[in-house]
């Protein structure tokens, strides 16, 4: 047996203590401090993932506060604290002398406000319609709130994007570690909103909250609410309230960003909890909700690790499975802008790139508040010049931000080099762009070629000039809607469209809009684009046309016959079959040469058909 | 569970309690301890525990073959095999982030990086540690320098002893295995000692370095732009305090505890910020680890034995291998470059003036510059070690090199903690010797009462949430 063996640094020991007394002095110490700071102890078990799920725990951890107040145990400790709050010392050396920051003016519209002029009465021309863009405004404060994320990669690059992608952004920052809304005894987030409300004066808060917030709700000397109990989301959701009408009460809009999927299989449906909890409140109390859980998922839904960006692999997340990398952030600050860039008029830096603008149009034709996205040159947004527009429409089982969602930065980018305002209505999921007389607020036809036209005509920079084009449903859509309205299309495009109506009369959601094919043959053919080129042969020869379709897409041999007939009844056309099937990636290959398309067609035409 | 948490204290009240309890039957106290070390691990996660018991085993099987095998063949093979082992296990879980990254570039170059997984291997918490424990002592062994035939309770019990398991001290096998061999201790050993050390642990742990590490100054190095020059040369300061005070308040804590629980643990921290030049600071910084360096792969290299071009080498691959080891990326291995540049600069100036027969200057003010000097290339290195890719390293120095003043401000109390914690550097020795002797004149009965005084005002102190151990991620 090796004897024992002297260590370096510390001396003999020349002290022996009693093991007993040892260990009985430190069990007492710690029962004394568990005691004295009672309600730390409590919060810990509370919000512990383990513990705080045994039943068995809380009530211990009640029964100590009890004691310990009885006892007025903590008066102690609260009198240190109380103390050393007091005492710190709160001096800042060196700081630079900030500049008075210009009062802002009435909220200056994140979005653009029509004149009095209602459609009627005939759009405003061109001199009467207000600029989108203000010469030079103040900058755009942006306050961005938030837990680990805001503070760690994710927030970093946010802040970095939204500085250096967009004129004029003013970006402040507060990300603190471990906070939420639901530990407010731990961080006071509404205190600090309100203080980073009244210094920053913003005009958008974007908060992402969620993370550490799948845990129970406090109360004061109550049990406290377990989490995704209906009386855990009453609470949760009247604490986002809260903090909607603060931040509406200072004159600014609040984004919530939603929580990102997670590793971890249980936590991950904790957290769709909260986003769910979170987007529903959103919504009933005016804020913005802007998830962001389908951009940290693959094409499955499911988590993913890896992301192409730049062309490169990277890791998307980190190692514990809930924040990003670097590289991550990147592409999730980039994707979380480009949503932004709808909700927010933000300027991108790149004077070659379109201003996104969003509007809201309270459709009498649907019956509800629906809205369209515009894509605007920069100088034209500025200028007021009047340049032609594109109606680009979507397809089934889509919505007006799908052409956003899958080509944002192409639209901005084609927008401005063609000069051209490209808007993208929403057509409905099931719409299918015609005015429906079996089944209510369907009337998807006089919504775009009445309520959007004339929103387009009255609040951007656009003249008589117009095309239509669509994917899917959507090129079947415009065709029809050019052919049944030509003195507003003066081009029409197709892109993987359906083009006859009847080979599709299978799809319930047109059963249901025109009632069954066979017994409504007439009023199908009405809204069939095949049919119709055949009815309004004479329409059909002025008007430029331009079929695409991939080679493995369903609906290839419906678009071969089309053309054919066209051929066949003399109308002039343009027919490309290419490679690709009935996906997006093919329609965003296609795009550019179609706006092209469109483009040529607008500026030789000059004019709309009915002048001619 | 973390050291200066709830559940962890009262779990190490229980495990000594019991600890002490059943002290007079040795082998079923060790076996406590080790279920209660693999209990504490597999807290992390439930994996991790078979990992180190594999570890463990296969190191501790090694180690019976080199003692009883005796041809020089044979026994170079079966070390070879047990360091390439610990080694590979090691750099699976460490270099397979480096090796992804320019794998990926290369696949991408042939056109086939979209078909590359991109998998995500997580570090096992303390594998750094307990895998180069593990490798010191099988080379121990093979040069007969350690300690006989222990028996596997025993050695498991070495490997996972849980103050030390997580973020060391790397202990070699005459350091704690003779404690763990022999009979138990009857008493407390240095109880003062013990309550000093676990009381400056957690002061350094609890009230400075989270508060340094949740400070305004701390964003620094995520948007280096937005911070004047001398805000910057603050913040790289106060991180250099955050490291030292994070990393000694944990080994404080973890030889307080074993200390308590009746073993000493070696020191790996001797007042570092004090010394004069790099060489020294070597020897007071992490000193298991520099020792482990220098055991097993500077001296085998060859050390100072050979030419000066050849030590100089030597110690620069020493302290890449030191990069290397802290993480794969390229942030630690150009740190641990600079520390060996710097080192082995450092050496030859020594050897060239010695040579020369030119005496250093004896004044005080010379001590002060290499002082100086010391503490600041240890804490512009750390930039590196802090930056989380070389392109926010970049920032920060662009940052410095602005040379402006103004800004968000300089935080006082920041300052007033760094300069804190150097200060610690020099009267640290001093006033810990006289806080042991002040506690060891306090009666055995009174003795929780200044406990709980302390326990009350440093709990009272503390910032509102205590970050992770730093080393922790090693």
């Amino acid at each position: 047996m090796a004897p024992r063996s002297p260590l370096q640094g510390s001396p003999r020991p020349s002290e022996r203590s009693e093991p007993a007394s040892v260990i009985v002095g430190l069990w007492l110490t710690a029962l004394a401090l568990t005691m004295l700071f009672a309600d730390d102890v409590r919060s810990f078990v509370v919000h512990d993932r383990d513990l705080g799920a045994r039943p068995v725990a809380l009530a211990a951890a009640d029964a100590l506060v009890e004691t310990s107040e009885r006892a007025r145990a903590s008066w102690l400790s609260e009198l240190l604290s109380g103390l050393v709050e007091r005492a710190r010392p709160d001096v800042v050396w060196l700081r630079e002398d900030e500049a008075p920051a210009p009062r802002r003016a009435a909220a200056p519209p994140a979005r653009v406000e029509p004149p009095a002029a209602d459609g009627d009465a005939g759009a405003p021309s061109a001199a009467e319609r207000a600029p989108l863009l203000a010469e030079a405004g103040e900058p755009k404060r942006v306050l961005l709130i938030g837990a680990s994320s805001m503070l760690l990669h994710f927030g970093v690059e946010l802040e970095r994007t939204l500085r250096t992608s967009y004129k004029s952004v003013e970006v402040t920052r507060l990300g603190k570690l471990a906070t939420g809304l639901v530990r407010d005894d731990f961080f006071d987030w509404p205190a600090k909103t309100t203080e980073l409300l009244d210094k920053v004066e913003p005009h958008v808060v974007v908060a992402q909250f969620g993370g550490n917030d799948a845990q129970a709700i406090a109360q004061a000397r109550r049990a406290p609410l377990m989490f995704a109990t209906p009386e855990w989301d009453e609470e949760y959701g009247r604490r986002i309230t809260a903090l909607a009408e603060l931040v509406r009460s200072r004159g600014a809009r609040l984004i919530l960003l939603g929580m990102p999927m997670m590793r971890e299989p249980r936590f991950s449906r904790r957290i769709e909890h909260v986003n769910a909890i979170t987007s529903e409140r959103a919504e009933k109390s005016g804020a913005t909700f802007i998830s962001t859980w389908d951009l940290s998922a693959d094409p499955r839904g499911e988590y993913t690790n890896s992301i192409r960006l730049d062309g490169a692999s990277h890791l998307l997340r980190s190692s514990d499975g809930v924040h990003f990398t670097r590289e991550g952030a990147v592409y999730m600050a980039r994707r979380v802008s480009e949503q932004l860039e709808r909700e927010v008029l933000l300027v991108p830096a790149d004077e070659d790139m379109a201003v996104v603008v969003r509007r809201d149009i309270d459709s009498k034709a649907l019956g509800r508040s629906v809205s369209y996205l515009a894509y605007v040159p920069q100088t034209a947004a500025r200028e007021g010049d009047a340049l032609p527009t594109l109606l680009l429409l979507h397809g089934a089982d889509g919505g007006f931000t799908d052409w956003a969602d899958h080509a944002h930065r192409a639209l901005q980018e084609l927008s401005s080099r063609h000069e051209l305002v490209i808007v993208t209505p929403e057509g409905g999921a099931s719409g299918w762009y015609v005015d429906s007389p079996l089944v209510p607020n369907s009337r998807y036809e006089s919504h775009v070629v009445e309520e959007v036209v004339a929103d387009v005509g009255a609040t951007m920079p656009v003249d008589d000039r117009r095309g239509v084009a669509g994917i899917s449903a959507g090129g079947h859509g415009a065709l029809t809607l050019a052919l049944k309205h030509p003195e507003l299309f003066a081009s029409a495009s197709s892109m993987s469209g359906v083009v006859d109506l009847s080979a599709a009369a299978s799809r319930e959601a047109l059963v249901e809009r025109l009632g069954p094919y066979a017994d409504n043959r007439e009023r199908w053919e009405e809204s069939s684009a095949r049919h119709l080129v055949e009815a309004r042969a004479e329409v059909a020869r002025g008007l430029p046309m331009l079929i695409t379709v991939g080679s493995s897409d369903r609906w290839a041999p419906e678009n071969r016959a089309f053309a054919e007939l066209l051929a066949a009844l003399g109308v002039d056309h343009t027919f490309e079959e290419h490679a690709g099937g009935h996906d997006w990636p093919t329609w965003t290959e296609k795009l550019p040469r179609h706006v092209a398309w469109h483009a040529e067609q607008l500026r030789a035409g000059a004019v709309t058909p009915a002048s001619r | 569970m973390a050291f200066p948490s709830l559940p962890f204290a009262y779990f190490f009240l229980a495990v000594a309690t019991i600890g002490w309890a059943i002290r007079r039957w040795r082998t079923a106290q060790k076996l406590f301890l080790l279920a209660a070390s693999y209990v504490f691990y597999a807290r992390w996660d439930p994996k991790l525990f078979a990992l180190l018991f594999g570890v463990s085993v296969v190191d501790w099987g090694i180690g019976r073959a080199l003692e009883r095998v005796d041809g020089a063949r044979a026994r170079r093979a079966l070390v070879v095999a047990g360091v390439v082992a610990n080694l590979s296990l090691l750099g699976v879980f460490k270099l397979y982030d480096f090796f992804r990254v320019s794998t990926a570039a290369f696949a991408d170059f042939l056109g086939l990086g979209a078909h590359l997984p991109v998998l995500e291997i997580f570090l096992p918490v303390g594998i750094s540690f307990y895998t180069f424990q593990g490798i010191a002592y099988l080379v121990d062994v093979y040069r007969r320098d350690a300690v006989e035939a222990p028996p596997l309770l025993d050695f498991l019990l070495f490997m996972a002893f849980f103050p030390k398991l997580l973020a060391g001290p790397i202990c070699r096998s005459r350091e704690l295995l003779p404690q763990i061999m022999s009979r138990a201790p009857s008493a407390v050993p240095d109880a003062s000692r013990a309550v000093v050390l676990i009381a400056s642990g957690l002061f350094k742990k609890m009230v400075l370095a989270s508060f340094l590490a949740t400070s305004s100054m701390s964003g620094a190095f995520q948007m280096p732009g937005d911070y004047s020059s001398l805000e910057l040369v603050v913040a790289i300061y106060a991180y250099t305090a955050e490291v030292y005070l994070d990393f000694s308040g944990y080994t404080d804590l973890a030889r307080g505890l074993a200390l308590l629980l009746g073993f000493e643990l070696p020191e790996n921290f001797r007042y570092p910020y004090a010394a004069t030049n790099i060489g020294e600071f070597w020897k007071r910084w992490h000193i298991t680890f520099s020792r482990w360096l220098r055991e097993y792969v500077y001296f085998p290299l060859g050390g100072s034995r050979r030419s000066r071009a050849r030590t100089s080498l030597n110690l620069i691959l020493t302290f890449l291998v030191c990069g290397i080891w802290h993480g794969s990326q390229w942030t630690f291995v150009i740190w641990g470059l600079a520390h060996g540049v710097g080192l082995a600069a450092y050496k030859l100036f020594v050897d060239l003036r010695r040579a020369r027969g030119v005496e250093p200057p004896r004044a005080w003010w010379w001590a002060a510059l290499g002082w100086f000097t010391t503490l600041a290339f240890c804490a512009f290195a750390r930039v590196f070690f802090r930056s989380s890719d070389l392109a926010v390293a970049r920032e920060v120095f662009a940052g410095l090199a602005r040379l402006t003043v103004h800004g968000r401000g300089v935080d006082a109390m920041v300052v007033f903690v760094t300069a804190l914690t150097v200060a610690m550097n020099f009267v640290g020795r001093p006033v810990f010797e006289r806080c042991v002797q002040w506690h060891a004149r306090i009666p055995a009965a009174a003795r929780p009462v200044a406990w709980i005084a302390v326990g009350v005002v440093m709990l009272a102190i503390k910032t509102r949430d205590v970050a992770p151990y730093i080393y922790f991620g090693f």
